[in-house]
């Protein structure tokens, strides 16, 4: 595969010279890398395109097709953000304006957010790549709680064929108790492959995130989420059906005593979908607790991965961790992976880990057929019981309904 | 050269030394010393090329380095690939003739070499130093048509036996250390159950390192034939030393039709001084094949001894409706690291298998669960259940899991669970509130911990099991 760029990509303001040329035009991350092990990037991405080229073109919309209920928004249009509405009417954004009340922030992002963390970035292809060709993003600062969520309609759109979009996000939380829902629309009906890198930092705050997928992309996505707490709780839900290809990796450091991080995913694979969660949640300090929880219902040669590790320092005494993950096989072409791993330095500890793969429990259908459903209808609530354990989580109601209808549309679409 | 050595050899007398002289190999890993080996022990040609061939592959391998324990670079051109107890060379006719202080070591490890001890149905083939010393029970054994005799033996007397299995199932291009073994590999065990035979008694290994810059390189062999059972023993113990020393055994096991192996180990090897000094490296590949239908292997270890421990046993269900089951304490205590765990290779249909593994780990110790299930598309309607605990005692240790878990088929059911916790208070306070000390109630709560394991090993086992689970933890509680 052929990676097009030119010298005018390059981000300006940054110091470009440690970006050698020839190592970002190559190396995607392949399954010699540990990380990458049951994904491999480079395969997958050779596999589809003869060639992707850095996307800089910047576009705006307008956008009517807005969740019913109350809520803020900010609309972005492949990536980039163009308008944003926090109560005071819809408002156009540009990279230069600044939306900036007392307690809220609202700005293009000018530094990359992971500037900081490019230690390794000679072995980083993906983050070498971000840095060097983000050019689109939000950094969002709050320091008091909004009474509305906050929906980020990420709406993509135009001839996007063979076009690699890097984008960068930012949100910065300081007493604040929001939630936040990243809701994708893929309209472009094209294959691009967008990278994403964020950073979130919590402090005294609550974080519900939500990601949630509507329709299906023929898009390839990676996100690289760094995700810092402290005092703080985090929580985030994953609902990505149909995408063709996503990797979600989520590094997570509970930084100080009483904080939380929840990941919870239902997704519904089909059609050589691959979607994969990595996840590592650090314990740095005492009496924090994690809680993740993985669905995944697979069919038609689709692939599901979950790898999730929970590391607790010698500090984090009082530790309360826990993970699930599960897989639900419809036919004999997809597969299932785990990788839930434990590295543990304190004794007084509570961590677990489970996973399960297996097929539908003919005795379950068994039991619903004998009671008049036909085998389809059987088949249908068996997947959705399956999935509903993570939906009955969320708290929001306008939100679990919408979520409740998304899933009803991909399960009763499919069988 | 050699020959004048081999004869210096014969003139050895019993008792005149007390020091058992060691009869070695030239220092270092060259094409000589794989010759060397080869022309000591009388080996036919085709395996001297099977050993060069390893060797000649080993120079393109590097070792593996994604463990968790790293360690010291090993010299290995500083290593010995052979030594043997001068005393060998002459074949002890019966145990009367068997070198005293051989025997007097053996006692003090408890192995059942005398009469005494053979009353309690354990046939003894004992691997002092790589050459096999002496071999009980064969008459018996022999009735039935077993084979169980040293691989060296077994290469002079059954090569087309030799020939056909040794190899396959951990192959010459197989890693780095399995690599190593083939091309030096010194003695080891072979075990041959003819059809529709059940091995009257439980077969058994001791091992144990004495020369000091010895590697030990034994390669076990166990073929169990249409119908038959073998339940095999392997313990270890092993003298103070201070030097690191490498072990790098190879294990292959073979199930035809119907046939069921059980391996059971019990290592204690040297593990250090309590500051991390010393100690073996059990750097060990033990790979089981389910080849037939309906077979079955078993792995139980009990490690609480070596610096690292390193390995893997493995079952490959090949054959439709086999099972594979292991079974696993790990303790580790001071400065020991064990990276350990199974891999379990669904490819026949209805396969089974069934992991538990105990970690236990102490003072600044780390212990590592690795594992596969891997349940490939063929394999139908398999099962697979994982369960692995660990407890940690003292803030300075690290337990960690790391399995990794591959579903291809929807028929196929896979279930793992993990815990990691420390011992229970309410249970110390318990046993402590009945009269029983500190350390005696940590015993016991292990024990109850570890008696998932423990109740699968054989009885002579199971008792000396549960003693070295104490004995390891010793004061590691206070």
């Amino acid at each position: 595969m052929k990676l097009n760029f030119s010298k005018e990509d390059f981000n300006k303001n940054k110091d470009n010279i440690m970006f050698n040329e020839d190592f970002v035009k190559n190396n995607f991350p392949n399954k010699r890398k540990e990380n990458w092990k049951f994904t491999d990037l480079e395969k997958i991405l050779n596999f589809k395109f003869k060639e992707l080229s850095v996307y800089n073109k910047k576009n705006t919309i307008t956008f009517n097709e807005k969740l019913q209920f109350d809520h803020y928004y900010l609309i972005s249009i492949n990536g980039n953000i163009s308008k944003y509405n926090f109560g005071n009417g819809e408002k156009k954004f540009s990279s230069s304006s600044k939306f900036d009340t007392k307690d809220l922030l609202l700005k293009a992002n000018k530094i990359h957010p992971f500037n900081n963390f490019t230690q390794d970035i000679k072995n980083d292809t993906l983050l070498a790549q971000n840095i060097a060709f983000a050019d689109r993003g939000y950094n969002l600062e709050l320091a008091s709680s909004l009474s509305k969520p906050i929906v980020i309609y990420n709406i993509f759109k135009h001839d996007l064929e063979n076009k690699f979009i890097n984008i960068s996000n930012e949100i910065k939380l300081l007493n604040s108790d929001i939630t936040v829902i990243e809701y994708n629309i893929d309209y472009s009906n094209s294959s691009f492959f967008r990278s994403t890198f964020q950073i979130f930092d919590l402090n005294k705050s609550n974080l519900n995130y939500f990601i949630i997928n509507k329709g299906s992309s023929k898009s390839y996505n990676y996100v690289r989420n760094k995700i810092k707490i402290d005092k703080s709780n985090y929580e985030n839900y994953i609902f990505t059906s149909g995408t063709k290809f996503k990797k979600e990796d989520s590094e997570i450091s509970l930084n100080s005593e009483d904080s939380s991080a929840k990941i919870m995913s239902a997704v519904f694979l089909k059609n050589d979908d691959h979607q994969e969660i990595q996840s590592t949640i650090r314990h740095k300090k005492p009496n924090c607790k994690s809680f993740q929880k993985i669905k995944n219902i697979l069919k038609d040669g689709s692939k599901g991965i979950f790898q999730g590790k929970v590391h607790v320092s010698k500090e984090a005494q009082k530790t309360d961790a826990y993970q699930i993950s599960k897989g639900l096989l419809l036919d004999q072409k997809s597969e299932f992976s785990t990788k839930p791993e434990l590295e543990i330095y304190a004794d007084d500890v509570k961590c677990s880990h489970g996973s399960t793969s297996g097929n539908i429990d003919e005795q379950a259908q068994y039991y619903l057929m004998s009671r008049g459903l036909s085998k389809k209808n059987a088949t249908r609530l068996i997947v959705k019981g399956f999935l509903t354990d993570v939906i009955s989580e969320i708290k929001n109601k306008d939100l679990k309904k919408i979520i409740n209808s998304h899933l009803d549309d991909v399960i009763n679409y499919e069988n | 050269m050699k020959n004048k050595e081999l004869n210096s050899l014969k003139e050895y007398k019993y008792g005149f030394t007390t020091q058992i002289e060691d009869f070695k190999a030239p220092k270092g890993l060259t094409e000589e010393t794989v010759r060397f080996i080869s022309k000591i022990k009388k080996e036919p040609k085709w395996l001297l090329d099977w050993r060069l061939r390893a060797f000649k592959r080993l120079k393109s391998l590097k070792e593996p380095n994604w463990q968790k324990p790293k360690y010291p670079k090993i010299q290995y051109q500083d290593l010995y690939y052979f030594s043997s107890p001068k005393s060998l060379k002459d074949k002890p006719k019966s145990l009367d003739e068997v070198d005293p202080k051989l025997i007097e070591t053996y006692k003090k490890l408890g192995i059942p070499l005398d009469e005494q001890k053979r009353l309690s149905g354990v046939a003894v083939d004992a691997v002092f130093d790589s050459v096999s010393v002496a071999t009980t029970f064969k008459g018996e054994l022999t009735k039935k048509g077993i084979i169980f005799c040293s691989i060296s033996e077994a290469i002079q007397k059954h090569p087309s036996l030799v020939k056909k299995y040794l190899g396959s199932v951990i192959p010459l291009t197989d890693h780095y250390f399995a690599t190593l073994n083939s091309a030096v590999f010194t003695d080891g065990s072979f075990v041959y159950i003819p059809p529709n035979v059940k091995c009257p008694m439980e077969l058994s290994t001791y091992f144990r390192i004495n020369a000091s810059q010895t590697g030990q390189f034994e390669r076990t062999l166990i073929i169990a034939d249409k119908g038959s059972y073998v339940s095999y023993l392997e313990g270890c113990t092993a003298p103070m030393r201070d030097e690191n020393q490498l072990h790098a055994a190879n294990v292959e096991l073979i199930a035809l039709d119907d046939a069921e192996i059980k391996y059971s180990t019990v290592q204690n090897w040297y593990p250090g001084d309590e500051k991390g000094n010393g100690g073996i490296y059990n750097f060990v590949t033990k790979r089981g094949v389910c080849k037939g239908k309906n077979s079955k292997i078993s792995w139980t270890q009990v490690e609480t001894g070596s610096a690292i421990t390193w390995k893997y046993p493995s079952c490959i269900l090949q054959g439709d409706n086999s099972v594979g089951e292991f079974y696993s304490i790990a303790i580790t205590n001071n400065h020991q690291k064990a990276d350990t765990g199974t891999k379990m290779i669904h490819l026949g249909k209805n396969t089974k298998s069934k992991i538990i593994s105990k970690g236990i780990s102490a003072g600044n110790a780390d212990n590592t669960y690795r594992g596969l299930v891997d349940i490939n598309r063929k394999a139908l309607h398999s099962r697979n259940y994982t369960q692995c605990d660990s407890l940690l005692m003292g803030n300075s240790c690290g337990a960690h899991t790391i399995p990794y878990i591959k579903n291809k088929n929807a028929s196929s059911i896979i279930e793992h669970e993990a815990t990691t916790s420390k011992i229970n208070e309410d249970q110390l306070f318990y046993c402590n509130q009945r009269g029983l000390n500190q350390e005696e109630a940590v015993s016991l709560i292990v024990n109850g911990f570890c008696k998932e394991v423990l109740q699968q090993l054989p009885m002579e086992f199971a008792v000396e099991a549960q003693k070295l689970v104490s004995i390891s933890l010793e004061g590691s509680v206070g």
